[in-house]
């Protein structure tokens, strides 16, 4: 499950990540992927705003 | 709930493991009549395990726990994931909107990213094997 999203200042880039601390990017007008990274384990979160 | 920054609009939103999701705007720019002026809906769906004892589980279909984020640059928000379905819905905020049922529109379903997807499964599996 998505636990946090959070917009870069411009508004180009969203990042979500889940309740396993997958942070995954990508771009909030065409929706496509950009990256991902592994953050931790089992931990979730959510970002600052 | 949250207020949306250099609006009279605040968000409220709903995220339960045990019930459908709903995002709800309301206007607070006259304090005697706080006014609703969105409501996206029930949002049911996912998979979210739920733990009754240590040897049952159930999977409903429910949202699970969410976020919520606005972007004032561009006026956009973004609410309410779904498992497996959406990663989040998208919402223009035009607070100067001439009508109030343009102040916040739907934009998009945003599609889900199978990297998130398969981290669920490994659980599940982890789960299923040590009952």
């Amino acid at each position: 499950m998505i636990s946090g999203l959070d917009f870069n200042p411009t508004g180009e880039y969203v990042a979500t990540i889940d309740g396993f601390d997958m942070c995954l990017i990508s771009d909030v007008t065409t929706a496509n992927y950009t990256f991902h990274q592994q953050m931790g384990q089992f931990g979730g979160g959510k970002f600052d705003s | 709930m949250k207020e949306i920054p250099n609006t009279k609009l605040l968000v409220s939103l709903h995220h339960n493991s045990s019930k459908p999701a709903n995002m709800v705007v309301f206007d607070i720019s006259k304090t005697a009549q706080i006014k609703e002026i969105y409501s996206l809906g029930e949002v049911s769906g996912g998979s979210i395990i739920n733990f009754f004892t240590l040897n049952n589980y159930i999977f409903s279909l429910e949202t699970g726990v969410g976020d919520i984020t606005y972007n004032s640059r561009r006026g956009i928000l973004g609410a309410i994931p779904l498992e497996k379905n959406f990663s989040y819905h998208l919402f223009n905020v035009g607070s100067h909107a001439s009508k109030t049922k343009d102040i916040v529109q739907l934009i998009r379903k945003s599609k889900w990213h199978p990297q998130h997807s398969n981290r669920q499964s490994c659980l599940i599996h982890r789960i299923y094997y040590t009952l």
